[in-house]
C-alpha cells in the first residue's frame, strides 16, 4: 500500500477516521524518508552553491494547506467548468463577439510571450521540488509545477479556438524559441532554470508571483472581460485560485531564507533587486498590450503601476524591513519611466512591423486622444509626433519602417529602446567591457546583472546579432521570417488591411460600412 | 565570482565574438535626438572601409529619418560614450580605416548633428 493516510486508516485499531491535521501530516511530511546509505549532498546536489544557510527545515511553514489526493479533486473540478465553458464559447462562435479582431493580437502575444513560460514553470518547478533538502517546500513546488502545467495546457486549448479564425496562432512554441521578441520572455525564464533554486523561487514565487502578479494577470484577464473575450476570463479565474497560493508560497520562501541566517539577507536582497528589474522589463510588453492592443481599454499602464507596484509594495516592503529587507534597487527608475515605457515598445513594434508574429497598428484619432489623457506630461510632447509623421508618410504612399535592425540590451535582450529616467528625449545606454568584448544595455538595472554575472550573459543568444552570424535562415528577412515560421504578408505587418482585418469585416458585416483602409478616415470625425 | 556556478571554474561561451561574422564588424551607431529610431542602429560594416564609405552606408542604413540624406563627414559630430551625459569627442581620422580609426567589433559609437534638424520637431528638454 503506497498511501500512507490510507495505510494508517486501514491499519489494526484505527476505529475512526483520520482528522484533517493528521491526515495532512502524514500525507506531506509523512512521504519524507531519512536518507540511509547515501550522502545527503549526494541526493541533494543543488541545496548549497548559492550560498543559501538553511538550519532548520522543521520551520519551514507549508504555505498552503492541501495534500494531493484533495488538490486533484478541486482541480477536475475546475477543469469540468473551464472546459463546458470553452464548449460553449466554441459552440456560440465566442470569437465573433470580441470588441474588434485587433483584440485578437493580444491573445496572440500572450500565447506566444507567456504560456511558454507556463510551461518553463512548471519545468522549473519540478525540478526544484525534487532537489530542495526540505520535503514541505518540495511538496508545495511539486503542486505548482503541476498548477503550471495545467495553467500552460488550458490556455493551449482556449486560444486554439482563434487560431481556427485568424492568423499568427500556428506555431506559437516554435516562434517563442526564434523570433526577436520571443527571446525577452524566452531569456527571462531561462536565467531562472539556470538559476539555483533558491533565486528560482525568489525569482518566480516571490518578484514575479508575490510583487507583479497583478500586473500580469490582472491586465490580461480584465482586458478580455472588456473585450468580450469570455474564454480567456474563463482559464484567468481558473488559474486565479493556483495563482493566490503561488503568491503564499512567494513569500513563505522569502520568510524561510530570512529567518534561518543573517547571511541569506544580502543574497536575497540581490535577487529581488535583480528579478524586480528583470520581471519589469518583461512587463514593458503586459503594458503595451494595455496601452495600445485592448480596443476597449481597462485602465492605463501607469494607473496599473501605481496601484500594484507603487501602492502595494509600499505596505509589503514595508513588512519585509524588519528583515532588513529594501524596497528593489531601481524602482525609482521604473516609478520614473511609467508613463513613457509602454510608447517606446509600441512604437518599436511599428516600425518593425514587417517582422513581428502579430499585427500592429498606428492608433486611431480617439485612441491618441485617450493616450494623451492619461499620459498628459509624455504623449503630446514625444510620442503624438512620431505617430504623426507615420501617418504623414504612410498616406504619402511610402513605407514608414525601419529597415535596419537595432543594438539589443545583453540581458533583458529588448532592443534598447527605453528613455533615459532623467530625460524622455534621450535614449538610456549603458556599456561595459568584460573578456576583450563589448556589451550593451537599456539600463543601470540591466547592465548591473551583467556585471555581477558576466560569464553567464556573454552566451545571451541575441536575435538581431544571430541575424547577422547567418544563424537564422539567411541574410534576408524573409528568409528568416520563413525560419520563424512567420508567414510574410498574413501573420505580420498592419492590422488594417490584413487578412484577419478583412475577414473580421466580412465575418461581421462591416465590409460596406468602411472603406478598405478605415483608418485613413481617423481624423475626419 | 564571475558567474554563481555548481562548480568552480564555469566559463561561458561568448555568443558573438568577431570571428563569427564573417570579416566583418557590428557597429552600433545611436543618432541622438532623432526619436524615430527607436533604439541605435547595428550595422555590419567592412573593418577597412573609410570613414566616407561609413557616411554612405548610414545614409542607407538610417534612411528611414529623410535627414540622413543630409549626413556628410562633415556635420556628424562623433562621441566616444552612448551615455548623451558624456561630452568626449570621438576624432575620427578621414584617412583612415574604421579599424584604425578605433571602431572594432562592437563598438557602440554615438553621433550629433547640430545644424541638422530634427524631422519630428520635438521640444528639447
Amino acid at each position: 500500500m503506497n498511501n500512507p493516510a490510507e495505510h494508517a486508516r486501514s491499519g489494526k485499531g484505527a476505529k475512526k477516521k483520520l482528522g484533517m491535521r493528521e491526515n495532512y501530516r502524514l500525507m506531506t511530511r509523512g512521504l519524507d524518508w531519512d536518507l540511509s546509505y547515501q550522502d545527503k549532498e549526494e541526493v541533494f546536489p543543488y541545496a548549497e552553491f548559492e550560498g543559501i544557510k538553511i538550519h532548520d527545515w522543521d520551520k519551514w511553514e507549508d504555505p498552503f494547506r492541501l495534500t494531493m489526493d484533495a488538490y486533484w479533486k478541486y482541480q477536475s473540478e475546475k477543469e469540468r467548468k473551464l472546459y463546458a465553458v470553452m464548449d460553449a464559447f466554441a459552440q456560440n462562435n465566442g470569437q465573433f463577439q470580441v470588441s474588434d479582431a485587433r483584440y485578437i493580437n493580444a491573445a496572440k502575444l500572450f500565447l506566444t510571450g507567456i504560456t511558454p513560460l507556463e510551461y518553463n514553470a512548471h519545468r522549473g518547478f519540478a525540478h526544484v521540488g525534487r532537489h530542495l533538502p526540505g520535503v514541505g517546500a518540495r511538496i508545495a513546488c511539486q503542486m505548482q509545477s503541476i498548477d503550471e502545467l495545467r495553467h500552460a495546457q488550458t490556455q493551449i486549448h482556449t486560444l486554439s479556438q482563434y487560431n481556427k479564425f485568424f492568423n499568427g496562432f500556428h506555431d506559437f512554441m516554435h516562434m517563442h524559441d526564434r523570433v526577436w521578441y520571443l527571446s525577452v520572455p524566452k531569456s527571462f525564464i531561462e536565467d531562472t532554470l539556470s538559476a539555483g533554486p533558491f533565486e528560482f523561487l525568489t525569482a518566480i514565487s516571490f518578484s514575479f508571483e508575490y510583487v507583479l502578479t497583478n500586473l500580469l494577470f490582472m491586465p490580461f484577464m480584465s482586458g478580455a472581460a472588456y473585450n468580450g473575450d469570455m474564454a480567456t476570463v474563463t482559464f484567468g479565474f481558473s488559474a486565479q485560485s493556483d495563482e493566490a497560493r503561488h503568491m503564499t508560497l512567494g513569500l513563505e520562501i522569502i520568510r524561510f531564507m530570512l529567518e534561518q541566517d543573517e547571511a541569506n539577507i544580502p543574497i536575497v536582497q540581490r535577487w529581488i533587486d535583480k528579478w524586480f528589474w528583470r520581471s519589469f522589463r518583461l512587463l514593458t510588453l503586459v503594458g503595451m498590450m494595455m496601452d495600445y492592443m485592448l480596443p476597449k481599454r481597462v485602465m492605463s499602464w501607469s494607473e496599473a503601476w501605481e496601484i500594484y507596484f507603487e501602492e502595494a509594495a509600499e505596505s509589503l516592503f514595508t513588512d519585509l524591513e524588519r528583515y532588513g529587507i529594501r524596497r528593489p534597487k531601481y524602482h525609482e527608475q521604473a516609478t520614473a519611466t511609467k508613463d513613457r515605457i509602454t510608447h517606446e515598445a509600441w512604437t518599436t513594434f511599428y516600425q518593425y512591423r514587417y517582422a513581428t508574429g502579430f499585427h500592429v497598428w498606428l492608433p486611431e484619432e480617439n485612441e491618441l486622444d485617450w493616450l494623451a489623457e492619461k499620459y498628459p506630461t509624455t504623449f503630446d510632447q514625444y510620442y503624438r509626433p512620431r505617430f504623426d509623421h507615420w501617418r504623414a508618410v504612410e498616406e504619402s504612399g511610402k513605407d514608414n519602417t525601419n529597415p535596419t535592425l537595432g543594438m539589443l540590451c545583453s540581458v533583458c535582450q529588448l532592443p534598447t529602446l527605453f528613455s533615459h529616467p532623467d530625460d524622455p528625449g534621450k535614449l538610456w545606454l549603458r556599456e561595459t567591457t568584460y573578456g576583450g568584448n563589448k556589451y550593451q544595455f537599456c539600463s543601470d538595472g540591466c547592465h548591473d546583472i551583467f556585471v555581477f554575472e558576466p560569464e553567464k550573459y556573454v552566451q545571451s543568444w541575441l536575435p538581431v546579432y544571430q541575424v547577422y552570424q547567418g544563424n537564422c535562415g539567411g541574410a534576408d528577412i524573409e528568409e528568416v521570417k520563413a525560419w520563424w515560421h512567420i508567414k510574410s504578408g498574413i501573420d505580420d505587418g498592419d492590422y488594417f488591411g490584413s487578412e484577419d482585418h478583412k475577414n473580421w469585416q466580412r465575418w461581421t458585416g462591416q465590409e460596406d460600412d468602411k472603406e478598405d483602409d478605415p483608418k485613413s478616415a481617423g481624423g475626419e470625425s | 565570482m564571475s558567474v554563481q556556478s555548481l562548480k568552480p571554474g564555469y566559463v561561458g561561451e561568448v555568443r558573438d565574438p568577431q570571428e563569427k561574422f564573417h570579416g566583418q564588424t557590428l557597429l552600433f551607431v545611436y543618432w541622438e535626438d532623432h526619436l524615430l529610431f527607436c533604439a541605435p542602429a547595428a550595422i555590419l560594416v567592412n573593418p577597412g572601409d573609410s570613414p566616407a564609405q561609413l557616411v554612405e552606408q548610414l545614409k542607407q542604413a538610417l534612411g528611414y529619418d529623410p535627414i540622413a540624406a543630409e549626413l556628410t563627414l562633415d556635420n556628424i559630430d562623433w562621441y566616444r560614450s552612448l551615455d548623451y551625459t558624456s561630452d568626449e569627442r570621438w576624432q575620427i581620422d578621414a584617412n583612415k580605416s574604421l579599424a584604425e580609426n578605433g571602431l572594432t567589433h562592437k563598438t557602440a559609437i554615438r553621433m550629433r548633428t547640430p545644424s541638422l534638424g530634427d524631422v519630428l520637431n520635438i521640444a528639447k528638454g
